[in-house]
């Protein structure tokens, strides 16, 4: 490589720093891990087209479900009995449902960097440990997720199916449902014994995805129905995501931000476990 | 006494089999690799379309339904035209994941191509061996579909049976040219952009679960040039008698042109990739 190249490298690492430090890790006592950040963004910024893809694909979805479905549909009753055209009401859900698929999808880089490329063995020889590992890893998701859903709000803009400024709340519930997703995500990885047991993850994602009354309200389900989708998570981002975008906030609204809260945490937590065992025993 | 065999003492050469048999053992061999990891191919090619038909029969069928606007959809029931869009869009993906990184891990990563070159197989063969596993492969879930438009759509039975030559006819349209695209290409990011800004906007902008009329005007001349709309069309006509767009023969000439047109393409992307 000629000395230019290596100049080329370094700036591409001070503007992959300086672009990780906008990830607040210090607040949450974790500011090593910022490094797995760094290196993340490093990656990334080189890949610019892939980067960009995942985040068009939730556009296209709301182009497809918003506007060409949304014909079909017409008005939808929210529970306060207020009508949003189907493409307004479809809009929060598929933010959401974009954060999780994104970071669902991360388990086969985290896996190829488990199992393949060994870089967490690398990560625990300096000084991070396994909390620092997966509190760098988490973050990178959430960042991830939050990009995307800034992206998909402009591209709501652009379809004009945003019914009011109160929209821009379901970012925040998107950047939850990455960190929920993405902490159960880690855990789950770590117990992937090869990747024929990635087959599974399109058994769990898909079902979600469809049935987490993101295409319809819960109230057109039969009773049994509706009961089942609330054990899904996505649901409660879901219901998160629309209760704020359209103003509707019920005490039900901190359950929803509970569970979501809750599942990243305790993915977060048994994966630090996980990662510990496997790695450092 | 010389050990060396005088080349005229050694046995002739058997004579090559023909292309049609040659294209038949490639098919085979992939057959038989079904038979090791059938199981996830299983899940994903026939439980996720069903949890769509599901998803859409259930949930928003209800809401389009009482909508009141399906004067659009010919008077049928969200789930019959939904369902047989889903039908030709599924058997696309299912076509266009077999012809890529299989393909790909073939030529690349386990070289198995390499090791059937070194019998008297030819690049072709491989093609079209492929291609032939293609077909076969495709009308499995076909016929599982078909069979679930029948109990959870309404369509009549020989509407369904009807399609599943359609849908393997598409699912063919597609095999070639990602199988070309993915022969040519270098690096692996390339062919996951295929999927992300090529099979995804297909399947959600051809009339899959809408008309083509519901999209913004200009984009409307774009879906028309998408094999897929012509594939969701005439699976509309033979299943549920709905009128298609352009004369039915049009239609099925265009999507046997893809078909050719990739295969062609393909297998001269694969001679030239693995002339050595």
């Amino acid at each position: 490589m000629s000395a230019g190249g290596l100049a080329g490298v370094d700036r591409r690492r001070a503007r992959a720093g300086r672009l990780a430090r906008l990830v607040p890790l210090g607040l949450v006592g974790r500011q090593r891990a910022q490094v797995l950040v760094e290196r993340n963004v490093a990656l990334w910024t080189r890949r610019p087209a892939a980067l960009l893809a995942g985040a068009l694909e939730p556009v296209l979805y709301l182009l497809a479900i918003g506007v060409g479905v949304g014909g079909l549909v017409g008005d939808v009753r929210l529970p306060s009995g207020a009508a949003v055209s189907y493409g307004e009401f479809a809009a929060p859900a598929l933010m959401v449902s974009a954060a999780m698929n994104g970071a669902i999808f991360e388990t086969f880089n985290v896996y190829f960097k488990l199992r393949h490329a060994r870089l967490y063995d690398a990560v625990l020889a300096t000084p991070l440990g396994p909390r620092d590992l997966v509190a760098g890893e988490l973050a990178w998701t959430v960042a991830r997720a939050t990009l995307y859903a800034v992206l998909f709000l402009v591209g709501q803009l652009a379809l004009g199916l945003v019914a009011s400024p109160l929209a821009v709340l379901s970012v925040p519930v998107a950047a939850l449902t990455g960190f929920a997703f993405g902490g159960m995500t880690l855990a789950a990885t770590t117990y992937m014994r090869s990747w024929r047991d990635f087959d599974w993850v399109e058994v769990v994602m898909v079902p979600l995805f469809l049935f987490s009354a993101t295409f319809y309200p819960l109230t057109v389900l039969p009773g049994w129905a509706a009961t089942l989708t609330q054990l899904s998570p996505l649901y409660h981002a879901v219901a998160a995501a629309r209760g704020l975008a359209f103003g509707e906030v019920q005490p039900a609204l901190l359950l929803h931000l509970g569970v979501l809260l809750g599942l990243g945490v305790a993915g977060a937590w048994l994966a630090q476990r996980r990662f510990a065992r496997l790695l450092l025993h | 006494m010389s050990t060396a065999t005088p080349m005229d003492a050694r046995p002739p050469r058997p004579a090559l089999p023909g292309r049609a048999t040659r294209t038949g053992m490639v098919a085979g061999y992939h057959l038989r690799g079904l038979r090791a990891s059938w199981q996830g191919g299983a899940v994903s090619t026939i439980g996720v379309p069903l949890l769509f038909l599901g998803a859409l029969g259930l949930g928003l069928g209800t809401l389009v339904d009482a909508g009141g606007q399906t004067a659009a959809l010919g008077g049928l029931r969200y789930a019959a035209y939904a369902g047989t869009g889903v039908l030709a869009a599924t058997s696309m993906q299912t076509a266009a994941g077999e012809s890529a990184w299989p393909v790909r891990g073939a030529i690349k990563h386990s070289r198995t191509y390499d090791a059937l070159l070194a019998t008297p197989l030819q690049p072709a063969d491989l093609v079209l061996g492929h291609l032939l596993y293609l077909a076969l492969r495709l009308a499995v879930p076909a016929c599982v579909f078909g069979i679930a438009l029948v109990v959870l759509a309404g369509v009549a039975p020989v509407g369904a049976l009807a399609a599943v030559p359609v849908a393997v006819l598409t699912g063919m349209a597609f095999a070639g040219a990602v199988m070309a695209y993915c022969t040519a290409v270098e690096a692996d990011d390339q062919v996951a952009l295929l999927f992300r800004l090529g099979i995804l906007p297909v399947f959600l902008l051809s009339g899959t679960f809408f008309p083509i009329d519901q999209l913004p005007g200009w984009l409307q001349p774009v879906a028309v040039l998408s094999p897929l709309w012509h594939a969701v069309e005439l699976t509309r006509a033979v299943a549920l008698g709905f009128a298609t767009a352009w004369p039915w023969g049009a239609h099925l000439a265009l999507l046997l042109a893809c078909g050719c047109g990739g295969a062609v393409a393909a297998v001269r992307a694969t001679q030239r990739r693995l002339r050595s």
